[in-house]
């Protein structure tokens, strides 16, 4: 009767919103972080596969997956964001949605209602992690894995996919074959320097396109705020 | 050249930055040091007290010409000599160890003396000042009363014609002289704070820790661009107004919207 009911849009687990409850300056970053991207991939007319990823956990790889999705979706294209991280997912709990069914119970039969259409926004579809499986890198490495993000390609003009962390387990470098394009996402004052060139020499080695970096949970102060390049 | 100024400018920032970000152990440093200085300064140092006389030192009889008063403020220079000098001190501390009532030390000497007494003249004046400090007030006054007619008769004696005419008397002090607590505080505050500026920037410079894009543009320039830099949610330092104005603009072009095209 007293519960406290969660605030949708909010990720209490690190402090970043998502969405609509977005302030103005991240809203902006993330139309920034779509822009680039945008010119960053091949103009063709299949659908763009792009791996989040960051060097350790909680770096912010959801949120940026989230905002990102959001923001491509509020821009007008059809995106579906999957989140790959079978082993300790966390979009699920952001948007309160239930994990199953997900991505891991359509790698091993072929469920109902797995993807939520018109979550955040109209045009943003999700596929949540699913049941969490024995074997995560099998399964994100398998065939049909890679059969499943081809018929993607078809639907969606883009698909974000949400990876475990690099230096931790190698389901992003299993999954390296299907996507067009890494994003690897590190934390003002979390991240560490050593992990972020380990994180690289790991994509390097498997030759995974690199997009480029996001700088997370920046704190800059008001004075040299709009004088920054 | 201009390489090396933006190089210098950076560093400068950096270390700007640092000290910001762990401005905390400075504030702690400080305090540290503060507090260390002051119990030091309570617990630890003895208190002095000091017991002064003042004189009035004529040098000739007349003083008819503006000459013989600037030989007079000359003089002045010599009487720290006269006071100091192993003579005058050694007789004062012949009468001290001959007095029966001071017996506050063993055996006086006129180096002991030496560290006791200390005098002053003051500028454009006659006035001469003697002051003598140790850790007992009876014995500061005693010891300047006896030095100061010591003195006296010593530089009657040596400078021919000049009078010494006693201004004050040494008083017995009521209380302890300046411990050098502010002095102390003062300086423990500076040490405190250099220790702490450098603890941070040691830390700085050793920390693996990213604490800005600079890192990631200057390492990975070539193979990874900087995509975004998202603002950290939960500072809001100087952005209410944005937040305000966005969230007015959203909902106009989201909801409004949508019930615009519905109609």
């Amino acid at each position: 009767m007293f519960e406290k009911k969660k605030k949708k849009g909010v990720d209490k687990k690190n402090g970043q919103k998502i969405g609509r409850e977005l302030d103005f300056a991240s809203f902006e970053a993330y139309n920034l972080l779509r822009t680039n991207l945008s010119f960053s991939l091949p103009d063709n007319n299949a659908g763009k596969v792009i791996g989040i990823t960051s060097p350790c956990p909680q770096e912010g790889k959801s949120t940026t997956s989230l905002n990102l999705s959001y923001s491509l979706a509020e821009a007008g294209y059809k995106v579906l964001l999957v989140d790959a991280d079978m082993r300790r997912p966390s979009i699920s709990k952001t948007l309160d949605l239930p994990r199953s069914p997900g991505l891991s119970n359509m790698l091993t039969e072929e469920p109902d209602g797995a993807i939520r259409r018109g979550v955040l926004a109209e045009n943003l579809s999700v596929l949540l992690s699913g049941d969490i499986p024995p074997n995560p890198s099998e399964l994100i490495g398998s065939k049909k894995m890679q059969k499943l993000i081809e018929d993607f390609r078809s639907e969606y003009n883009y698909i974000i996919i949400d990876l475990p962390p690099v230096i931790s387990v190698s389901d992003p470098l299993a999954m390296s074959k299907n996507i067009d394009g890494m994003v690897v996402v590190v934390r003002h004052g979390h991240t560490r320097r050593s992990d972020v060139i380990e994180t690289m020499r790991q994509i390097k080695l498997v030759n995974v396109n690199v997009l480029g970096f996001v700088y997370n949970g920046f704190v800059r102060n008001k004075l040299t705020y709009y004088v920054h390049p | 050249m201009n390489e090396n100024k933006t190089k210098y400018e950076v560093d400068v920032k950096q270390i700007i930055d640092m000290l910001l970000k762990r401005w905390w152990i400075i504030v702690i440093a400080v305090v540290l040091s503060v507090a260390g200085a002051f119990a030091y300064t309570h617990f630890m140092v003895t208190p002095t007290y000091s017991s002064s006389a003042t004189m009035l030192i004529n040098s000739g009889s007349n003083m008819t010409s503006y000459q013989q008063i600037l030989a007079g403020q000359y003089q002045l220079e010599d009487y720290p000599f006269i006071l100091k000098s192993h003579d005058t001190l050694q007789k004062a501390a012949n009468i001290l160890n001959a007095d029966e009532t001071v017996n506050y030390r063993d055996n006086y000497t006129a180096s002991i003396l030496y560290g006791m007494v200390s005098c002053q003249a003051v500028e454009d004046s006659r006035i001469f000042k003697i002051t003598v400090t140790c850790t007992n007030p009876d014995e500061a006054q005693k010891v300047a009363n006896v030095i100061k007619d010591v003195f006296e008769d010593e530089t009657e004696r040596i400078i021919s014609g000049t009078v010494v005419q006693s201004v004050e008397s040494p008083r017995l002090p009521a209380t302890a002289s300046a411990s050098g607590l502010k002095k102390n505080v003062v300086v423990g505050a500076a040490v405190g704070g250099v220790i702490g500026v450098v603890i941070v920037v040691l830390l700085g410079l050793g920390s693996d820790v990213l604490d800005s894009e600079e890192w990631l543009l200057k390492n990975f320039k070539e193979e990874a661009p900087l995509l975004a830099t998202i603002p950290d949610a939960s500072y809001s330092g100087g952005r209410n107004y944005y937040r305000y104005k966005y969230k007015r603009y959203y909902r106009y072009s989201s909801d409004t919207r949508d019930e615009k095209e519905s109609k």
